[in-house]
């Protein structure tokens, strides 16, 4: 499973996402830069378990706008989940999530990506959610707001949030990248028990996965 | 129990490969650059010219803490990396020639792979650190629970590569680098560890006293209720009081230009008290 992962050696350092935005049409520019600033005063408010999940507005490649409150109507769960076009790890779940989507389809769960990686370019995120078929679509976070909103600091990292916008579990997918190697999955396991109306198990996990990158910062490390 | 779990986990066929691998490969050429992450490095033929210094050693949460325990009076840097994780494969060479530089001087490395399985490790990993040569042991992640080996390095870290870990002479944690992992600025900070000089982050005149006191011997006591500081160095006995400018030095009083004050959980001095009093003690 993990022989298809590729590596990349020198990230091609794409363009700035902010130059690309401006460099791809007014419209694309506005919408980003009126979300990020939406995103931003949302944030005030922070993810935590049993909490309701941070409100948030972010655009697709293609430029359409989703909003968490917006794509959480008519389900039962949303699955909000953190993830990358050039970590390893995260594209080590690309097949997994997609089944994911595969079989809760039809059982009220919405599922979302989000890039919040600055290296990450608005081209490169839409070829890779095509390339790799990635049935849910990956919104881009400028300037990483809704990854610091949620605490995101992994991909593959996950959200998981109830019927009410209640977030119920925060954290991995399973407990291995290597298919072969999983004993738990918790997003699963976590997800199943939202939809039986039973409490979700475990409702933090972590896992080992790629920083996200972020923007620059004051930042004590 | 644990340990059966463990064993069938992941050792089943790995540590026989391993231990083949290695014996096979004894041959270490001196460091060689990196080559793409996306061919394996070429099996290395050769003359064994020196012995291996490529430990395999499974590692978890528990024996982690023995190996840090172990090197007590030493800088710890434990280093985690992944053929997963670019920037770490990129890193790898900066931190062997840190490793080089600085052992001297009291440095200690822990470098740990995680996240590769089995066969990563065997064709990709172990041929890597091979190539590389590294003056450090190479540990493989083996923890029942890869969180639990998360939570022990840091319990605010969420598991992101790259990431390095900073331990004090006696095995406390002194810093993670877990986001904009800078192996530049990584070296600055170790430099200072070692020399016993860490500055405050918001005002370099303000050094750590703790770092000053282990680097020359000595050590330090905190209690929290009375937010005072014991000193022992030699046979000398200092006490300070976080934001007091009295220092009681044995049966003496000393003033300090500034109060002490406490960042990060670590008690600051300012640097003139190590310069003069502790440095003449």
């Amino acid at each position: 499973m993990t022989g298809r992962m590729t590596m990349i050696r020198n990230p091609m350092i794409p363009t700035l996402l902010l130059t690309t935005i401006v460099a791809g049409g007014t419209a694309l520019h506005v919408t980003a830069a009126t979300n990020t600033a939406a995103n931003a005063a949302a944030s005030a408010a922070v993810a935590a378990i049993g909490k309701p999940a941070p409100e948030f507005t972010l655009t697709s490649p293609q430029g359409k706008a989703h909003a968490l409150g917006k794509e959480r109507q008519g389900q039962k769960a949303t699955v909000v989940m953190f993830v990358a076009t050039q970590c390893p790890v995260s594209n080590a779940y690309n097949e997994r999530m997609a089944q994911l989507v595969k079989d809760y389809a039809g059982k009220k769960v919405r599922f979302l990506g989000i890039n919040s990686n600055k290296q990450e370019s608005i081209e490169e995120v839409a070829k890779h959610a095509k390339d790799n078929q990635l049935p849910f679509p990956v919104l881009i976070d400028v300037g990483n707001v809704v990854a610091d909103t949620y605490n995101a600091r992994v991909t593959p990292q996950v959200y998981l949030i109830d019927e009410r916008g209640v977030l119920r579990y925060m954290g991995r997918i399973d407990d291995s990248q290597n298919t072969a190697e999983i004993k738990k999955q918790d997003l699963r396991e976590a997800l199943d028990a939202l939809l039986a109306g039973r409490a979700v198990p475990t409702a933090e996990t972590r896992a080992f996965g790629c920083s996200i990158k972020r923007m620059e910062k004051e930042s004590g490390s | 129990m644990a340990v059966v779990h463990r064993l069938s986990r992941r050792r089943a066929a790995y540590p026989t490969a391993l231990v083949l691998t290695l014996a096979a490969g004894a041959a270490l050429g001196p460091a060689a650059p990196m080559r793409a992450a996306d061919t394996p490095p070429e099996s290395a033929p050769a003359p064994a010219s020196e012995p291996s210094t490529v430990d395999l050693q499974p590692i978890d949460d528990k024996s982690l803490k023995t190996e840090i325990a172990r090197r007590s009076g030493k800088i710890v840097l434990v280093s985690l990396w992944s053929r997963s994780c670019p920037p770490c494969i990129e890193a790898y060479p900066h931190l062997v020639e840190m490793a080089r530089k600085y052992q001297p001087q009291g440095l200690e490395v822990l470098s740990i792979n995680v996240i590769d399985d089995e066969r990563t490790r065997r064709d990709w990993s172990v041929p890597f650190v091979r190539k590389q040569n590294p003056p450090f042991p190479t540990f493989f992640e083996e923890a029942e629970d890869d969180e639990a080996f998360i939570r022990a390095l840091d319990a605010k870290w969420y598991g992101g590569l790259p990431a390095e870990f900073l331990f004090g002479r006696r095995g406390y944690r002194v810093l993670s680098m877990t986001e904009n992992v800078d192996v530049k600025k990584l070296e600055g900070i170790i430099v200072q560890h070692l020399e016993g000089r860490v500055e405050s982050k918001t005002d370099p005149s303000m050094l750590e006293l703790r770092a000053f006191v282990e680097r020359n011997g000595g050590s330090v006591t905190w209690n929290p209720s009375t937010q005072t500081v014991g000193v022992m160095l030699g046979p000398q006995r200092y006490r300070l009081k976080v934001g007091s400018t009295n220092v009681q030095a044995g049966r003496d009083g000393v003033a300090l230009d500034r109060p002490p004050t406490v960042e990060d959980g670590r008690v600051m001095v300012p640097r003139s008290f190590l310069d003069s009093t502790l440095q003449t003690s």
